[in-house]
């Protein structure tokens, strides 16, 4: 003897309907929910190592870039900040050795400020301009004080 | 309005980048006069000199053409990051001036 099916409700039995969600017939009881039969996708002829139109983007060069620019001014603020404990102004007039201080911090934020400013105003710019961006920066803002104190040292 | 603000901007940066360039032509006037006190009036490092004065000139008008057109965040942004490097180059100006002075005597 074998089981006996589980009734189907018929349609017109009114706790039976309320025991349905909209859509049942589409997902849950006319197709199957495992892979199989009826919304199978056709086999196309496309190369299946093709990407999918919706996956997501691979990182951009511009976005490497970045990040290792991000740690060359990284390392040119700390050369900053090194490079202004070597350098003093050399008087005791007030206003000089205040002007000199403002000049050292604006020297050590210097960098931080160049990579945010390319960052920021070279959005929507190209790869290859934003990267120009930051490689004129790094040449421009090399802590020359620290550079040539470590220079003397060595030669000495 | 927002053209005000954009003039007040400038004018503000102007200051600034004034003082950069105070002590910039302080010592292209006294440091060829201390060098001739010296004996070494020769070895006065005029491009170096001239370039310190230069600088904040030329960073502000490039400051001042980047950011036409940009709104007044972006302006303030390129003037801060112009007058932040050119106190960094002035500095390492005075430095190299410094390393390159012949020995006295």
């Amino acid at each position: 003897v074998s089981p006996r099916p589980p009734a189907e409700p018929a349609d017109d039995d009114p706790d039976a309907e309320a025991l349905r969600w909209a859509g049942d017939e589409d997902r849950g009881r006319d197709t199957p929910r495992l892979g199989g039969s009826a919304h199978e996708p056709e086999p196309s002829d496309a190369d299946p190592d093709d990407e999918p139109v919706d996956a997501p983007r691979r990182s951009s060069p511009g976005g490497a870039a970045t990040a290792i620019f991000a740690v060359v001014y990284l390392a040119l603020t700390i050369g900053w900040v090194l490079a202004v404990q070597r350098t003093s102004s050399g008087t005791t007039v007030f206003a000089t050795e205040l002007l000199w201080q403002f000049g050292e911090f604006l020297a050590i934020v210097a960098a931080p400020l160049w990579f945010g400013a390319t960052v920021t105003l070279a959005r929507e710019a190209r790869s290859l301009v934003r990267i120009g961006w930051f490689a004129l920066g790094a040449g421009v803002l090399i802590p020359w004080p620290l550079v040539l104190g470590v220079l003397a040292a060595l030669s000495t | 309005l927002r053209d005000i603000v954009i003039v007040v901007v400038a004018l503000v940066f102007a200051a600034l980048f004034g003082l950069a360039l105070i002590p910039a032509i302080s010592d292209a006037v006294v440091l060829p006069e201390f060098y001739e006190l010296l004996g070494i009036g020769d070895a006065v490092p005029w491009p170096l000199l001239v370039l310190r004065v230069a600088v904040p000139v030329v960073l502000y008008v490039v400051a001042l053409l980047l950011g036409r057109g940009r709104p007044v965040f972006a302006r303030v942004l390129l003037f801060t990051t112009a007058l932040a490097v050119s106190f960094a180059l002035a500095l390492g100006i005075v430095v190299l001036v410094g390393a390159i002075q012949p020995p006295l005597g």
